[in-house]
């Protein structure tokens, strides 16, 4: 099989702080729209993303969805900041790898699974970022993210 | 899927065409593995020729995601990288970082590779990718 150039095409980005504080519910952070057929088969959805968050015993849940599906789903409690990849191949239009959604790295060894979030990447999808607190007094903060989308040869 | 025996088999190769490569640039090499979670060794293995910049051995393990960089040092027979034999592949580390002497002004294959221990267990590489990064200032 031969080798080809890889592109790459920012889908999201973000810097400015996003922050939910004073609720238990589930609050969007951050939002957009990967319009339908944007991203293809054998192609890679690449991102990292940064949050800090109140450092107690409390569990502070961290999402990543795609088109509704959650693709990171991850409890933090005494530490202050989390930095995380994220590294989606796309198998097939209904069909992707994803590594384990609790990971706090989203890299390396884990005695959990790949999933599979079978998104339908033919349909606009939204990618979202949320926070949900276990006590009103704390703070989650979204600080930074970026992804982008990487052709690759099949 | 690892054939059931106990030798290194190829499951994914790509060849990386002479004249592709640039003296400053990197490859960056996606594996995303599945393995029989037990006491037994399961090597997973990147090859640039004669060069390996990832040999990785799991055990008690589910999935390994690796990301891989082996950087041309200004020239195209020198490379370096992080060390190969972690298994996260980043933080800190008592291994020396891997280096290599592959002539990439040739044509080099990229193969991935798995090892059972025990025949009657799996590897699976799940996806693979080899990600070219070019230097814009070279």
């Amino acid at each position: 099989m031969s080798f080809d150039p890889v592109s790459e095409m920012e889908i999201a980005h973000s810097a400015v702080a996003s922050s939910v504080t004073g609720t238990l519910t589930e609050t969007t952070l951050f939002s957009t729209t990967i319009k339908a057929n944007t991203m293809k088969p054998n192609e890679i959805l690449a991102g990292q993303f940064v949050f800090s968050y109140t450092n107690s015993a409390l569990t502070k849940t961290l999402r990543l969805k795609l088109g509704g599906v959650t693709v990171a789903n991850i409890p933090v409690t005494t530490t202050a900041q989390i930095r995380r990849w994220f590294w989606m191949p796309i198998v097939s239009n209904t069909s992707q790898i994803v590594y384990p959604s609790a990971s706090t790295t989203g890299i390396g060894t884990s005695t959990s699974a790949f999933e599979d979030p079978a998104v339908d990447i033919t349909t606009d999808l939204t990618l979202e970022f949320t926070g949900q607190l276990a006590n009103i007094a704390e703070t989650i903060v979204l600080e930074q993210l970026y992804f982008r989308q990487l052709k690759q040869a099949s | 899927m690892c054939p059931a025996d106990t030798v290194e088999n190829t499951l994914r190769s790509f060849t990386i065409k002479a004249g592709l490569l640039s003296a400053n640039d990197t490859l960056l090499f996606s594996s995303e593995w599945s393995v029989t979670n037990s006491a037994n060794n399961k090597i997973v293995r990147i090859r640039t020729g004669a060069g390996l910049p990832m040999a990785v051995t799991l055990t008690t393990v589910v999935s390994e995601f690796r990301l891989q960089h082996l950087s041309m040092r200004n020239a195209l027979n020198s490379q370096v990288g992080g060390s190969g034999t972690l298994s996260a592949g980043y933080g800190t580390s008592a291994s020396a970082p891997h280096t290599q002497a592959i002539d990439f002004s040739a044509d080099v294959a990229v193969t991935f590779t798995a090892q059972l221990a025990n025949a009657g267990e799996n590897i699976t590489l799940k996806h693979a990718a080899v990600i070219l990064i070019k230097n814009p200032i070279a």
